[in-house]
């Protein structure tokens, strides 16, 4: 074995006994070349080094506080707790739930408007489902709290939608309390799955695209 | 890992059926690892926490997702978690600038033959702090490997499982990964004092 050779499994020879005939003729190769058998014996000096640094990890765990919220949003997000607790939901939890329930209630929508007849005029009405415009970007809505991240998806469409102007906080938006009974028009971005992954409001009747 | 309180694809089976003792078990079995994996590729407790959180989100939200063909449980948690890292890692790096790497990306090999016998005479706990730091300057691929292969003792399928590419691209990522370590701790002046006395045995 050369010096070459030898330097193509030295991690390998550092980092376990090598039974094979390579690994035997590599330590052979270590004892004559003092060159190799100093980087060897520097291979073996990290492996050694590693092992107490992995040891000093060992008694690193998660604060029980992130145990806590994800209970929490367990008990959210199944099927089973979204028709029970939802009264006990409480800080970021709170997004998450509402992230579901605003999801499957525009997916239900999009599904009726996709089977309705098409409009008959071309200003989009509340709930119409549009294809997401080629030169469109997603960069101008809001995304939606422990959705995918809405430049992940390649293919969505737009589902316009008119919501009181008090469901705007579920959000993040700032909302007027003079105006908190009012409609607003919003389009909501679905991904491939019909999941919603961000909101952009409309100011006027298709200003917001 | 299969045990008394099941096996790992029993437990997503139930967790998706909305079964919170098998989320509690399934949590309580992997937490401990994606935090100590997700602190030693980024070195802040913030972001450990925050990406632990992030993968067993993403378990609760998808837990039919896992295939046991494409690798075993661990190597999934491992392979969100890293994408959830390298997420960080990229959203930092706008706002910080880490040592230099300058012209050591790519090691060719055999220029390392400094010893490192004097780390060995730091204590414990200066050898820990002093590896810990220089396995933090690594670019994120090379220090992925470490965390993975090294400190976390995932076998190269499995790794290579959760970095989504081959065990030969583990295996080379490791060799030059460690190379750089080295060249880091046998070489840079600040660790210099420390390895001093193992430069002057040098060959040339």
């Amino acid at each position: 074995m050369n010096c070459l050779e030898f330097e193509q499994i030295v991690t390998e020879l550092a980092r376990g006994p090598d039974e094979q005939s390579s690994g035997r003729d590599a330590l052979v190769h270590a004892r004559e070349c003092n060159r190799c058998g100093r980087r060897l014996a520097a291979e073996q000096t990290l492996t050694r080094a590693f092992t107490e640094v992995a040891a000093g990890f060992g008694t690193e765990t998660a604060p029980p506080r992130v145990e806590n919220a994800l209970l929490a949003a367990f008990r959210q997000t199944t099927p089973a707790a979204i028709s029970g607790s939802r009264g006990t939901a409480s800080g970021w939890n709170r997004w998450a739930l509402s992230a579901v329930a605003a999801s499957a209630l525009i997916a239900t929508a999009a599904a009726l408007l996709w089977m309705a007849p098409e409009p008959q005029n071309n200003v989009p009405a509340a709930g119409i489902v549009e294809p997401l415009p080629a030169a469109a970007t997603v960069a101008d809505f809001l995304p939606l709290l422990y959705a995918e991240p809405i430049n992940a998806w390649e293919h969505g469409r737009v589902v316009r939608v008119r919501l009181p102007g008090s469901a705007l906080v579920h959000f993040g938006l700032p909302m007027n309390m003079t105006t908190a009974s009012q409609l607003v028009d919003a389009n909501v971005l679905l991904g491939e799955d019909g999941m919603a992954r961000g909101v952009r409001l409309v100011t006027t009747a298709g200003a917001g695209r | 890992m299969n045990d008394t309180l099941g096996s790992d694809g029993d437990l997503l089976d139930r967790i998706a059926a909305g079964d919170e003792e098998a989320f509690t078990t399934f949590y309580r079995r992997y937490q401990a690892r994606i935090y100590r994996f997700a602190l030693q590729m980024s070195g802040r407790t913030s972001t450990a926490e925050e990406v632990t959180q992030e993968v067993f989100m993403a378990i609760i939200q998808q837990a039919g997702r896992w295939r046991p063909e494409r690798g075993g449980v661990p190597a999934y948690l491992y392979g969100v978690a890293r994408n959830h890292v390298l997420r960080c890692l990229e959203k930092d790096r706008r706002y910080t600038v880490i040592d230099s790497w300058k012209g050591e990306s790519e090691p060719t090999g055999g220029e390392v033959s400094g010893t490192l016998d004097p780390l060995l005479e730091l204590t414990r706990e200066e050898r820990v702090e002093t590896l810990r730091r220089a396995i933090l300057t690594l670019p994120p691929h090379y220090r992925e490997v470490i965390a993975l292969c090294e400190l976390q003792e995932l076998s190269y399928d499995d790794a290579a499982a959760a970095a989504g590419c081959a065990a030969g691209t583990i295996r080379s990522r490791l060799h030059r990964a460690r190379e750089l370590l080295l060249k880091k701790l046998t070489g840079k002046p600040a660790a210099r004092f420390i390895f001093a006395s193992s430069l002057s045995g040098r060959t040339s």
